[in-house]
């Protein structure tokens, strides 16, 4: 299959959205995956002294107007005299750089070994002053660094959930096309009878049955378990369609006449003579996933604290008053529609490489 | 030239396609003429590139990312170079084009007579009432029962046959003075063949338009053809009236082509079937020199260097091959007849 | 989905095959003789009739209704089939070695993986390919490369009936006498019996011992392949015969053909005998009763109505 290859990759690179997907996510991904180290404050440390810091002015002059480098200021706290709202000024007489390589606050990077090493941050402790790129929320915690760690959940949550879904979807599929008749009548019927729940009722549905007492781990593979039981039902159609017209082929029949099993028939035909649409339709069905999971967090069944997702930050922005008093609380949003942006546009350019004449649906 | 008889000339015609693996000489310096009222008929097996003449003639390939070349002379009417609007005037109208596979030629969602409509309303001037019983006419022209009512039937309600010869009839309908029929019947079985090649025939001759008949049946060009010219790999290797092809062939794969026919004989002898060693090379990956050389069994070295040229052995006999360049070679050739 | 007619692809067909001979089966598309082929093989199930096969010791099998778990083995060993389009017959992913190996594996034939190896080379090589070619895969070969791939993959498990489907149809016209040769060199060394599918008639004549006329899922003339062509009975094959050009500029025949019409759809076929609509000699007893086959001379079968009236007619005037 070398030339097929080449030609799927060219016709890939030659898609500049998709191209631009897939540099957006591989960014995106190792910024999740070093989060703990990029980020520049552990994401669960309470900083009572930012709640609901705005996001920090980086200047890089001196009041003179030279050239210091970035930095930020320490923080004033006073109250004000008529309301006695605290209020935070910025006391520009105490610079705080920037800098590459800080100490900071520990953290276990990747769950393995600790370490307090930080890519770039402040040296000063952050009762004084925080490096707040995206502010803080009500617990005064960096959203910045909440961001990198909650697209760990959203990231994986997508891949993971894809794969178990096209797992089951793949085998149901194949035995739905392949032994038609009332096998497959049965199969179609209860497809078609679980795709017309709605989808969020649903999920929620799924979503009550993980109990509340679980450890978040747990809670994440069940949330991910909810999502694949329902996203098999798409990709179980369009490799039931592949394999029916796959099944008429003369190979399969020259197979057939060989004697060759039906489950060396499923397993060494038919299935990977389906395998650049899995793909395809894998791709395709990530930004389903990372939406259904930020929808279940976002309602609050879904990722609990002190672990955190994409939707679960941006539950913290559900009402009006406080989007208008913390705007930044909506940042995540937009991690969220980047990521599944460029799935989609990934998807797309793949599809457009491997299935010109667009056999498979949009799911 | 001003013969008024002269009705198509193409001279040089090179159509080039660049691929991911070079460039491809789908065809590579053809040159040819049509007179009023001939049938010619373009011989060649797959990727010999006679379907890719004919589109480039009517216009079909896009350009860029093709590169046409050389002239295509329609009605004293430079074609090659010629824009989109000016081409749909011409394609259709004095033009006309069969193809292979009537089914997909049919929009599934339309009636035969809602399709055959729409070519009327572009080219002809016609009311509708006019072009109605016009097109119900046509349908009788090429024996299609109840044409009244076929007339408002869709194209999955008739059979292959029935749908080809609807094709003919929507060819017909502008009167062009050149139809091109890209191996019409090669979907069709045997007795229908018959019948749609007779309808042709017999359609020609009352019209008296002429015909670029494209097969790689050479039963079918004995059948049909005034003149044959025969292609391989991008080139045209024999031109010549359709009794001297088939009477005196002399290009070694126009031999090759005629022996490869299952003859009774074979079986009463006991012999295996004579045929051409090798296969037809895909377009990506023809040779140099004379193309046929890695099949041919009189090649010498010439001829894998060197492209041979085209040599007129007698009146309207051509031959593109370095046997005929000498006559004392001719000779032992024709000597050493299979 | 609505059910507007259930397609009988095959009405009636009789006939036997035994060792090292040809059958020939002639017809046009629709006519039923690919699913002859499919339903022989058992990748089809017919809806009556019966199929009984021979093993090699001679025992004989019903299989009509599915293989047994007894039978299954040696059948699928014995019987083969070459397919039509050698562009989709051989799996994209696969290599060719690999699909060689396939029926050898399954039968396992060899416990040796370097016996097994030489094996599969001696295939390519005896179908005219370069061993060396096994590890390429089906993209790279033409058509007629890749139908000699095939025929090495079927004739691996050296079956004792192989079941040719239009082999040559899809190929040039320069390549399609290759494959002939290589199939008839083929069936020499292995006294292979062929059931030979075919539109073109001059090439089931070469191919067969017997020819088999199909016409709407029937037989409507078997005969000895020469008496097919000296002697078409049946108004069909008289028809088919004389459709084929026959490569003579200077004498055209198209004017002659006198074969109206089309196949009827087998969804909705015609009553009585199937090819009354298009009959130049139809009469009013055609239309109702299906003919059946007469014995017209030694082996020679024609389903026809003016056969058994000639027949008649000479037994009374006797």
């Amino acid at each position: 299959m070398e030339s097929t290859k080449k030609r799927v990759m060219q016709s890939f690179f030659k898609h500049r959205l998709g191209v631009f997907g897939l540099i957006v996510l591989i960014i995106m991904y190792l910024l999740v995956i070093f989060a703990d180290f990029i980020a520049p404050y552990n994401f669960a440390t309470t900083h009572t002294n930012f709640v609901y810091g705005k996001p920090s002015k980086i200047s890089y002059r001196d009041r003179d107007g030279k050239w210091i480098g970035p930095h930020i200021y320490e923080m004033k706290k006073s109250r004000d005299p008529i309301t006695y709202q605290v209020i935070f000024t910025q006391d520009t007489s105490k610079i705080v750089p920037i800098k590459f390589f800080v100490r900071g606050e520990e953290y276990k990077f990747l769950g393995l070994f600790k370490s307090d090493l930080h890519l770039f941050g402040v040296e000063q402790t952050p009762d004084r002053a925080m490096l707040l790129l995206f502010g803080a929320d009500r617990f005064g915690r960096d959203v910045f660094s909440r961001v990198l760690v909650g697209g760990r959940v959203s990231m994986t949550v997508g891949l993971l959930g894809t794969f178990l879904s096209v797992f089951i979807g793949a085998i149901v599929g194949a035995l739905s096309g392949f032994y038609g008749g009332k096998i497959d009548i049965l199969i179609q019927r209860f497809i078609e009878l679980l795709r017309s729940f709605p989808r969020i009722p649903l999920w929620l549905a799924l979503a009550v049955i993980v109990p509340p007492s679980w450890p978040s781990t747990w809670v994440y593979f069940g949330i991910v378990t909810v999502l694949s039981l329902i996203g098999w039902m798409g990709v179980a159609r369009v490799i039931r369609g592949l394999v029916l017209s796959l099944k008429e082929k003369e190979f399969v029949l020259a197979a057939r006449v060989i004697g060759v099993s039906d489950m060396k028939l499923v397993t060494k035909h038919l299935i990977p003579n389906t395998l650049s649409y899995l793909i395809v339709v894998s791709t395709l069905s990530i930004p389903g996933m990372i939406l259904g999971e930020s929808s279940i967090s976002f309602l609050g069944l879904g990722i609990k604290e002190p672990m955190t997702s994409w939707g679960l930050l941006l539950k913290q922005a559900q009402s009006l008053s406080e989007l208008e008093a913390h705007p930044w609380l909506m940042i995540p949003g937009i991690f969220i529609m980047v990521a599944v942006l460029s799935f989609n546009f990934v998807g797309d350019a793949l599809r457009d490489a491997v299935d010109p004449y667009r056999t498979v649906e949009k799911l | 030239m001003t013969d008024t008889r002269r009705i198509l000339t193409v001279e040089n015609l090179k159509t080039y396609f660049k691929t991911p693996n070079g460039i491809v000489k789908a065809v590579d310096g053809i040159s040819f003429h049509l007179d009023k009222g001939e049938t010619l008929a373009l011989v060649g097996e797959s990727g010999c590139g006679k379907s890719v003449t004919a589109q480039s003639i009517l216009g079909l390939i896009k350009v860029p990312p093709a590169k046409l070349t050389g002239s295509v002379v329609f009605k004293g009417q430079e074609l090659v170079g010629l824009s989109d609007d000016k081409y749909r005037d011409i394609r259709g109208m004095q033009i006309s084009m069969i193809f292979q596979e009537p089914m997909s030629a049919f929009d599934p969602l339309y009636t035969i007579g809602q399709q055959l409509m729409e070519i009327a309303k572009v080219h002809m001037p016609w009311s509708y009432q006019e072009a109605k019983q016009r097109i119900i006419d046509s349908l009788r022209l090429v024996h299609i029962p109840e044409p009244e009512k076929r007339y408002s039937e869709y194209p999955h309600e008739m059979s292959g046959g029935m749908l080809q010869r609807i094709m003919i009839a929507m060819a017909l309908l502008p009167s062009p003075e050149l139809i091109i029929a890209d191996e019409p019947t090669t979907a069709l079985d045997v007795t229908i063949q018959a019948q749609v090649l007779n309808l042709m025939q017999e359609l020609q001759d009352s019209y008296n338009g002429s015909m670029i008949f494209i097969t790689h049946d050479l039963g079918i060009v004995a059948e049909i053809a005034d003149r044959v010219h025969v292609m391989y790999a991008g080139k045209i290797v024999e031109k010549a009236s359709v009794i001297d092809l088939f009477e005196n062939p002399l290009h070694p794969y126009t031999k090759g082509l005629l022996t490869s026919r299952v003859k009774r004989e074979y079986k009463k002898e006991g012999k295996d079937l004579p045929y051409i060693k090798g296969h037809v090379p895909k377009a990506s990956e023809f040779s140099t020199g004379c193309r046929f050389h890695s099949r041919c069994t009189y090649a010498t070295e010439t001829c894998k260097t060197t492209m041979p040229p085209e040599i007129e052995t007698e009146k309207g006999h051509r031959v593109a091959c370095f046997l005929f360049e000498r006559d004392d070679l001719v000779e032992n050739f024709a000597n050493a007849k299979p | 989905m609505q059910v507007t007619g259930y397609v009988k692809a095959l009405e009636k067909v009789d006939f036997s095959i035994s060792e090292r001979e040809t059958i020939g089966i002639v017809g046009e598309s629709g006519c039923g003789k690919s699913t002859l082929g499919k339903t022989l093989v058992k990748i089809h199930e017919p809806t009556a009739g019966s199929i009984i096969y021979f093993d090699p010791n001679g025992k004989s099998y019903d299989i009509t209704n599915g293989l047994t778990k007894e039978v299954r083995s040696t059948f699928r060993k014995d019987v083969q089939m070459i397919f039509q389009n050698p562009y989709d017959s051989l799996d994209p992913r696969m290599t060719i070695r690999d699909t060689i190996l396939e029926p050898i594996q399954t039968h396992k034939l060899f416990k040796n993986l370097k016996d097994q190896d030489r094996y599969v080379r001696e295939l390519l090589s005896k179908v005219g390919l370069d061993p060396d070619y096994g590890k390429r895969y089906p993209h790279e070969f033409s058509g007629g490369q890749r139908q000699r791939i095939a025929i090495a993959r079927s004739i691996s498990v050296n079956p004792r009936l192989l079941i040719c489907d239009e082999p040559t149809s899809a190929l040039d016209v320069s390549v399609q006498s290759q494959i002939i040769n290589l199939l008839k060199q083929i069936q020499r060394e292995h006294n292979m019996a062929f059931i030979f599918i075919s539109h073109n008639l001059d090439v089931v004549y070469h191919m067969s011992d017997r020819i088999l006329v199909m016409y709407l899922g029937n037989i409507v003339e078997s005969a000895p392949s020469r008496a097919i062509f000296d002697n078409p009975t049946h108004p069909y094959t008289q028809a088919l015969m004389s459709a084929i050009p026959n490569w003579n500029p200077r004498e055209r025949k198209l004017g002659t053909v006198k074969l109206e019409g089309e196949p009827p759809s087998p969804i909705n076929p015609p009553t009585g005998c199937p090819f009354h609509p298009r009959c130049e000699f139809r009469m009013d007893i055609c239309a109702r009763a299906k003919p059946e086959p007469t014995e017209i001379s030694s082996g020679h079968f024609c389903a026809c109505h003016l056969r058994d009236l000639t027949i008649d007619s000479s037994r009374s005037a006797g």
